[in-house]
This record gives structure tokens, C-alpha cells and sequence, in this order.
């Protein structure tokens, strides 16, 4: 394998691949400011370009627009409160605060570093541990996923520390809008009251989009006449000297990569989970939980450093297994077949050199991230300072053409605008919105891995309660539901008492 | 609007959902639409509780204001109106005439509706979108363009 590796290491020396990487990174970039486009239309977009490239060249220009990309939805969820890309969700929780409280510069700073590091340890997992990681995510059944997504849903409870009971209806009503489509087993269509665009689902992008950036128009235009946030002194400095801010934070970075390697191997559960559950232990094991929701540095790079190492995660069993475990990664599948790579266990010696090289060009793509990163974070910031009156009209833009942009369907349109209503009534009610978002995210897995599991069992509710306790990894995620529901209740309880006092 | 009136508020709107939602669920075979009941039920059983919570006067969150502008804040209200009234009108305009012409007059009565009045930026604003956008989804992204009803391309 070390001489595999330095093959691989040995065709960075290319300076079309360092050109790749960077032009992937920049692209990716681009790609995860504007709403609507995500990583996966990214990599499908660029796809075709490649072909006339050395495949270790186009797959590295593939690698950096999905590491980029996944980053760079916290550009516009800090600066605007709007997710570029559903990986940033969780980001808005804290970011967007920082934003509003002078600090955008140390909010992107730290969405930066914290990318980059948990990207570069999930290349490391990648590297070290795939194989070993892939066997284990087999063992995964329908029970499994069931219980995972469960255990995602847990994190409801402490996102919804103070407001316990709206935020736990917000999930609901996720959950609820989740089921809108044909059923996963049966193929019923549910909630559709004959309305072709609801057939696969409430589109997630459009939805997201719609949630977030129409309360935050009609908020911008309500306040149209106030003043932008003025950076506050230290924000104005260097972003490069928060680096230092982020090295103290080590035992968090490290574990929300952990957290982020472990959710990307997973197939189907994606970099938005990863963000909110890494983010929910952050908060968990914080000192200062009170601050978490108001601007904490802790929950911006806890979020950030797990959905950029998710992306490694998902190669996992990408390159291992040849399974793909997100939208991003089937795409990729495609990429490497059409460069005459079969991903398995054969890849990593069959074509040692250039399934290293890819790895690599991951780990500079990940180093590329902070320089550039943080040149766009530079000029972004500037955006809060453009007039609202300028700046509204061309968000409701932006998020238009976007949700076009999907599917090519004005129903789509329409779809995103009747979320966003719900947004703005969430808004005004005071109700969490990301709770709600996660049961959206999570509602169709777990809808179909239970029907899965209970159709495993014949129906048998008692059959399948017995496999919940009886196979290893589904009791561990049952138990550690239980108990994110408790520290939940806990963290709820303590966040009343202390307003009390 | 009190904070408690808003609350209830809520929790009536989401029982009356999660009842609507079930008796729709209900129509459907029961094997497709298990999950969908169990959750709409979860919804009703939520709100009720926090109704019953709220007649009992142990609603309120310990770090809710007192009041909140909810439908009274006319500022909000109007800005709301705004676009949702005016992002369907760019939706029609763009349906019958073409995204250029649309998105060109939407963002200059945008602008101009939100109080800017500086013609020369306005414009200057409006087709230096125009150009990003167009530029960015339906030249380098290539995103299929609808067939307009009156311009037809």
C-alpha cells in the first residue's frame, strides 16, 4: 500500500492536477453560494468536461467541487441566513447570529478552518480506515437506518432547548411534509391531491430554499431602513488569525470530524445530519450551552468541521464497495465508471495509482479550501453592507431562477413559495425552524427503513421491538436516542430554571 | 398579541393540521399510510397537551417577552404581501414574455417599490443581474428555458 501511496503522491507533482483542484475548489465555491445549486449538480454539470482529461485529473476536479461546495453554503447561511446548500443548515444556528452581531469575518473564518480540518481528517479516515469503515457500515440493516434516523430526529430535543414543545411539533409538521409523495414499499401516492410536482416528494432544495430565504426577504424588506451590523474592531483584523481560536477548540474539531466520517459512511443520511448532530454534541459538552442559538464560535465550527468531513465519509464506501451513499456521491460513480474505473476492493490495486492520486488531490483540495475560502469570505462580507433595497429583490431572484433551476418546473416555484410561507409563519410564531427541517431531511428514511424492517418481521410489532434490542449496533443507537432525549429534557429544564432565575 | 393568545395560536393551528392530516391518512390503504397517522396522532396528542398546558397558565417560555407584534406589526405584513404578490407576478411575466424582459422589470419596480430612487443604479443594478444570472444558470449551467406564450422561444 506505501508504494501505491506514493504513486499517488507522485502524480500531484502534475501541475494540471494542482490546476484541476483549484479551479474544482473555485467552481465549488460558486456553486455553493447560489441557492439551488448543490454539490450533486455541481459534480453532474462537470462531469462531461472531464471525459477529455487524464482520469486522475478529472476526478480531481470533481473532488474539489464537492469539497468546496459542501463548504461553501456557510457563506450565505452566515452572511444572509440563507443555507447556499443543505449541508448548511445547522451552520445558520450560530453563524448568522455572529453575523448580526458584527462578526462575519470570524464566523467565516472559522466555517473555513473548521471545513478544511474536518475535510483532511475525513481524507485521513478515508486512507487509513476505508476498508475497515466499509465492512462496518454493512453491517447497517433496515432496523439500523431506522434507529439512526431516529436518533437524528433526537437532536430536535436539545435544538429546541427553551421552546421543548413548539419545537417538538415543528419536527412533526417535518415529518408530516416528509410523507407528502409515493410511498417508499407500495407506491400509494400520499398528500398529493393530484399535483404532478408533489409525486417524488416535497423537493428538498426547493424547500429549504423557500424556508429560509423567504422569511429573511420579507424580514429584510420589513427592516429595510436599519442599519447593517458594523464589524466589530477585532473583526475587522486578519481572518487568519483566528486560527489560533479554532487550534484551542481541538477536542471539538476532532470529534465532529469523527462525527462527520462516521455519518458520511452511512449511505443515505447525508452532510445536513452530520452538521446538526455534531453540532448537538457540541452543545451538549459545552461550557457555555446558553450560548449556542446566539452566536457561538463553538457551534460554527462544530457544524462546519462535520459536513465538510462527511464528504471523505461518503467515498468510503464509494471506493471501497462501489456503493454510493448520497446524490453526490452516485453521481461520482458515474464520473469514475466513465473513466473505466470500477470501484471495490480491486480499485485500490488494480488502479493503485490513480485511486491515490484522487485520495490526495482530496487532502489539496481541502489545503486549497482556507487561501481561497477565505478570499471569497473577504469580498462576500461586503454583502451586508449592499442596501436592502438592492439586496432583497435580487435574493427573491436568485432563489427563484435556483428553484427553476432544479427541475426546469415552475410548479417548483410555487412549491418553494408555499414552504416559504410556512417559514414566515414559523418566523413570526417564534417556532424553531430547524427542527422542522429535520424532520423533513429525516422523515422519508425513517418512514422507510421501519416499513422495511417490519416487513422483514412479517408486521410483527413485538418481532421487531425484540430486533431493536437484540442486534448490537441497534441497541447502542436506541439507547443513545434515549439518552440525547434526556439530556435534552435535561438541557430544557436547566435553560427555563436559569431564565427563571 | 400576547404571547400566550400566540402560543395557543400555534398549538390550535397545528391540531387542526395534524387532524386534517389524519383524516386524510385515513383514506388512504393502511399499509401506505401508517407512519403519516402515527405522526399526525403525535401532532394532535402535542397540541392538545399544550392547549391544556395553556388554560392552566404554565405555557409561556421562561425567555418569551411578554408581547409579541405577530399580524399587528404592519411593517411585517406589508413586506409579506410584497412578495408573495410580487414573486408570482415575475413567475406570469416570465411565462408569457421571456426571463430577460422579466427579470429586467421586476428588479427595477422592485428597487423602485422598496424606495431607492436613483434611476441610473437601478438600471445599472437590474442589468448587471440580468447579465449574472442569465450568464451563470442558462449559459454555463445550461438550465432548460420553458417555451413563453407570447415571445415563444
Amino acid at each position: 500500500m506505501f508504494e501505491d501511496s506514493l504513486l499517488g503522491l507522485a502524480a500531484l507533482m502534475d501541475p494540471a492536477m494542482i490546476l484541476a483542484i483549484a479551479v474544482g475548489v473555485i467552481g465549488g465555491i460558486l456553486i455553493g453560494i447560489l441557492p439551488g445549486l448543490t454539490s450533486t449538480l455541481g459534480v453532474a454539470l462537470v462531469i462531461p468536461i472531464t471525459f477529455s482529461m487524464p482520469p486522475q485529473v478529472g476526478l480531481a476536479m470533481l473532488g474539489g467541487i464537492y469539497v468546496a461546495s459542501t463548504y461553501s453554503g456557510a457563506i450565505t447561511a452566515v452572511l444572509l441566513n440563507i443555507p447556499g446548500t443543505p449541508a448548511a443548515v445547522a451552520t445558520l444556528l450560530d453563524g448568522y447570529p455572529m453575523s448580526q452581531k458584527g462578526e462575519p469575518t470570524r464566523a467565516l473564518a472559522l466555517s473555513t478552518f473548521g471545513s478544511a480540518f474536518g475535510g483532511l481528517i475525513s481524507v485521513l479516515a478515508l486512507l487509513f480506515l476505508g476498508p475497515i469503515l466499509a465492512k462496518v457500515s454493512l453491517l447497517f440493516g433496515p432496523p439500523e437506518y431506522f434507529l439512526l434516523a431516529v436518533f437524528g430526529i433526537t437532536v430536535i430535543a436539545s435544538l429546541s432547548a427553551g421552546a421543548m414543545i413548539k419545537g417538538l411539533m415543528a419536527g412533526g409538521i417535518g415529518l408530516l411534509l416528509s410523507t407528502v409523495g409515493y410511498h417508499p414499499l407500495t407506491g400509494e401516492m400520499r398528500f398529493t391531491f393530484g399535483f404532478p410536482a408533489l409525486f417524488d416528494g416535497i423537493p428538498l432544495v426547493a424547500a429549504l430554499i423557500g424556508f429560509y430565504s423567504i422569511p429573511e426577504v420579507i424580514d429584510m424588506i420589513a427592516r429595510r431602513d436599519d442599519k447593517a451590523p458594523e464589524a466589530t474592531d477585532g473583526d475587522k483584523a486578519n481572518p487568519y488569525r483566528y486560527i489560533g481560536e479554532v487550534l484551542r477548540q481541538g477536542t471539538n474539531l476532532i470529534r465532529s470530524s469523527f462525527i462527520g466520517v462516521i455519518v458520511g459512511i452511512i449511505p443515505g443520511v447525508g452532510a445536513s445530519v452530520g452538521g446538526f448532530v455534531a453540532y448537538d454534541t457540541a452543545k451538549r459538552s459545552s461550557k457555555t450551552p446558553e450560548q449556542f442559538g446566539k452566536g457561538s464560535p463553538e457551534g460554527v465550527l462544530a457544524c462546519e468541521t462535520a459536513n465538510n468531513a462527511v464528504t471523505g465519509g461518503t467515498l468510503v464506501p464509494l471506493l471501497t464497495l462501489g456503493i454510493p451513499g448520497n446524490p453526490v456521491t452516485a453521481v461520482m460513480l458515474g464520473g469514475l465508471m466513465i473513466h473505466g474505473l470500477q470501484p471495490g476492493a480491486e480499485l485500490f490495486t488494480a488502479n493503485a495509482d490513480i485511486v491515490f492520486g484522487f485520495i490526495f488531490s482530496l487532502f489539496i483540495s481541502n489545503l486549497l479550501l482556507i487561501p481561497i475560502g477565505l478570499v471569497f469570505a473577504k469580498y462576500c462580507v461586503r454583502i451586508v453592507r449592499v442596501p436592502k433595497a438592492i439586496l432583497a429583490p435580487i435574493i427573491l431572484l436568485l432563489s427563484i431562477v435556483g428553484t427553476y433551476s432544479i427541475r426546469s418546473s415552475f410548479d417548483d416555484i410555487f412549491i418553494m413559495f408555499a414552504i416559504g410561507a410556512i417559514g414566515f409563519f414559523c418566523q413570526r410564531f417564534l417556532v424553531p425552524r430547524a427542527p422542522l427541517v429535520l424532520g423533513l431531511v429525516l422523515g422519508r428514511l425513517a418512514e422507510s427503513e421501519l416499513e422495511r424492517s417490519l416487513a422483514l418481521v412479517g408486521g410483527d410489532i413485538g418481532a421487531f421491538g425484540i430486533q431493536l434490542i437484540t442486534r448490537p449496533i441497534a441497541l447502542g443507537l436506541l439507547l443513545l436516542s434515549v439518552y440525547a432525549v434526556y439530556q435534552g429534557y435535561v438541557q430544557h429544564k436547566r435553560h427555563s430554571k436559569l431564565l427563571d432565575d | 398579541m400576547k404571547i400566550v393568545i400566540r402560543n395557543s395560536l400555534f398549538s390550535f393551528i397545528t391540531f387542526f393540521l395534524g387532524a386534517c392530516c389524519l383524516a386524510v391518512a385515513l383514506q388512504y390503504s393502511a399499509d401506505s399510510s401508517g407512519f403519516p397517522r402515527a405522526v399526525a396522532l403525535f401532532l394532535i396528542i402535542l397540541a392538545s397537551a399544550d392547549l391544556i398546558r395553556t388554560a392552566r397558565g404554565r405555557t409561556v417560555a421562561a425567555d418569551a417577552p411578554e408581547e409579541v407584534s405577530l399580524w399587528d406589526d404592519r411593517k411585517y405584513m406589508t413586506a409579506a404581501l410584497l412578495v408573495f404578490l410580487s414573486a408570482p407576478a415575475y413567475v406570469v411575466l416570465a411565462r408569457l414574455f421571456d426571463f430577460e424582459i422579466a427579470t429586467f422589470v421586476y428588479l427595477v419596480v422592485a428597487m423602485y417599490a422598496l424606495g431607492l430612487r436613483r434611476p441610473i443604479l437601478i438600471v445599472a443594478v437590474s442589468i448587471g443581474a440580468l447579465v449574472i444570472v442569465k450568464g451563470l444558470f442558462f449559459v454555463l449551467l445550461d438550465v432548460t428555458r420553458s417555451a413563453t406564450l407570447i415571445i415563444g422561444t
